[in-house]
């Protein structure tokens, strides 16, 4: 049967890492693997392709019609911003709060209006908003398609941006500090590594190998065998 | 110098003149002589005028050496002529293989030969053509004859080579087949011989009793699954070792999570089996076999279950020779992910 050069176990490698990178919707048991289909407890790498970053359509948050931002009903409010969260999650609390104020048709964020949708995320523990699931697993987004007033580094979460730089790892992209962190936010969308972008990027790295996902020695980085 | 070079221009004279180095039309040496308008000179013929008028169909043709003769075409290939007042009549037909020759005397067969033409009714009208030296009559059927048997040995020793090399072809052919066979039947001695009908309803109960539902289960997991029932539990082992998957891909990241889901399912998978009686043995792990890879083909697309089948199979070879429960495995693995395998060679 094996016509071609042996590759021992590296064919089986291959085709598991094929296997691991392609979307699996259909997987609902997890009999061979228990606790394979658990949320994930922590930070967890999505190894899908690139996704376009999806934005909310303000229409459907159905905040039109009030008197004012005030007038909302909370339920109403708090709907609209679970909608937003989970499309945009992690999603900054400035760019919530720019969805709301467009649905709403609200020009200015004034400090009553902070306040108030505040007070219904208060449970929040940073400047992002976004389900568990989202925290520990976010997907792999280009901002590229991000609306243009969203599309800033510093609306990017910390776990999103560890999930650019653990990738340009994986990917191959680089292996010194300075190249990951260049690659890894010109693959979502920002093309210049500014000082600025630098001292962003220095947490998420050191978040990435302090969690044990990559590897450095030196300065050369590589993804650890545990964290896939 | 003037000398040498006027020695230069008489022999190229020379050579152009008795056409030394021209070619026939079967590339030999042109009969050595000279034809020119009105002269010609040969070794035989010596040298002769001759001119030559057509009028009215008829050909005049004066000779200083033969005289004069008068021929007309009387049809293709045919000539009347009467030279010095003797009537002449000349026909040749056909291929060089047999040409039939006409004259007044009666008709006869003649073939082209390699090195001339072999008269067979008359031989001592044969020619012959030896470095541009013209010879007739019995010494050219002599020298025709050596020739022809010469060719006919050549043919003859060729038609003998070409005949051994079928028939060595033909023998090794036949002796391939035989091996063949012969390994076909000792490998199906030694094959386990189960097909779907009779593992299917062994792992279908297996899966039942668990509640597990391959369709359902991850596709990572299925193929850790595949890699670990073939590989691992076709040779009786229970463990990846881990330093042989990092031997065989080396930093390859996704090399220790392989390894890691494999130990996984392999401990799902012994838990299952170990209630099964001793009696389903290998139809229990084949029949689990056979249910993971049908959940793992319907997921993936022709090509990835093909790269499975190849995967597997390296998988167990990096292990060690397959041994006969792997040979099965194998078999069932193809049918179930609907592998259709092509020998190399094969059409």
């Amino acid at each position: 049967m094996s016509a071609r050069p042996s590759t021992g176990l590296a064919a089986a490698v291959a085709l598991y890492e094929q296997l691991r990178r392609r979307p699996d919707p259909e997987a609902t048991a997890s009999q061979l693997h228990p606790g394979r289909l658990d949320p994930p407890t922590r930070w967890t790498p999505d190894l899908l392709a690139l996704t376009p970053y999806a934005s909310v359509d303000p229409a459907t948050l159905e905040l039109e019609g009030y008197p004012d931002f005030h007038a909302i009903p909370d339920q109403v409010l708090d709907a609209a911003i679970d909608q937003v969260v989970q499309t945009e999650g992690p999603v900054h609390f400035d760019v919530l709060a720019d969805r709301l104020l467009n649905a709403a048709a609200v020009g200015r964020l004034g400090s009553r209006i902070r306040a108030r949708i505040e007070a219904r995320v208060e449970q929040r523990q940073t400047a992002w908003l976004a389900g568990p699931a989202q925290w520990h697993q976010p997907r792999y987004r280009d901002w590229r398609e991000a609306p243009a007033a969203t599309r800033q580094l510093d609306y990017v979460s910390d776990p999103e941006l560890m999930l650019a730089l653990f990738r340009a790892v994986l990917d191959g992209r680089g292996e010194d500090r300075d190249t990951v962190m260049n690659n890894g936010i010109h693959a979502i969308g920002f093309t210049r590594l500014t000082a600025a972008a630098r001292a962003r990027l220095e947490g998420p790295l050191e978040a990435l190998i302090q969690g044990e996902y990559l590897v450095a020695t030196g300065d050369t980085l590589r993804v650890a065998q545990t964290a896939l | 110098m003037a000398t040498c070079a006027v020695v230069c221009v008489c022999s190229n004279w020379a050579m152009g003149l008795f056409k030394f180095g021209d070619k026939d039309q079967d590339g030999r040496q042109k009969r050595i002589e000279h034809t020119g308008r009105y002269l010609r000179a040969s070794r035989t013929g010596g040298v002769a005028l001759r001119a030559h008028v057509k009028a009215a169909g008829v050909n005049v043709t004066g000779n200083t050496s033969r005289g004069v003769r008068v021929s007309t075409r009387l049809a293709k290939n045919t000539q009347v002529a009467l030279q010095n007042g003797r009537f002449v009549l000349r026909g040749r037909y056909g291929s060089d293989a047999a040409k039939l020759n006409l004259s007044k005397s009666g008709v006869s067969v003649s073939s082209k030969t390699g090195i001339g033409t072999l008269n067979w009714f008359r031989p001592g009208r044969s020619s012959a053509k030896f470095a541009g030296v013209q010879l007739r009559g019995q010494k050219a059927a002599a020298i025709n004859g050596v020739y022809l048997a010469f060719a006919v040995t050549a043919w003859a020793l060729r038609g003998m080579g070409q005949m051994l090399g079928w028939l060595g072809r033909g023998l090794g052919g036949a002796l391939q087949w035989g091996v063949g066979e012969w390994q076909q039947a000792r490998q199906a001695r030694e094959r386990l011989a189960f097909d779907e009908m009779a593992v299917a309803p062994v792992g279908q109960r297996i899966l039942d009793k668990h509640d597990v539902h391959p369709p359902q289960e991850p596709i990572r997991d299925l193929f850790a699954a595949l890699v670990c029932l073939t590989a691992l539990f076709g040779r009786g082992h229970t463990d990846l070792d881990m330093a042989r998957v990092e031997a065989d891909a080396p930093g390859h990241p996704f090399a220790g999570p392989l390894a890691a889901d494999v130990q996984v399912t392999s401990a799902q998978l012994q838990a299952w089996l170990a209630p099964v009686p001793e009696a389903e043995g290998p139809e229990a792990v084949l029949g689990l076999l056979h249910h993971i890879a049908r959940g793992f083909a319907d997921r993936v697309e022709d090509a990835v279950r093909t790269e499975a089948v190849f995967a597997i199979d390296e998988a167990c070879l990096a292990l060690g020779p397959r041994t006969i429960l792997q040979d099965a495995m194998l078999d069932v693995l193809v049918d179930a992910l609907n592998v259709e395998l092509t020998l190399a060679g094969e059409r």
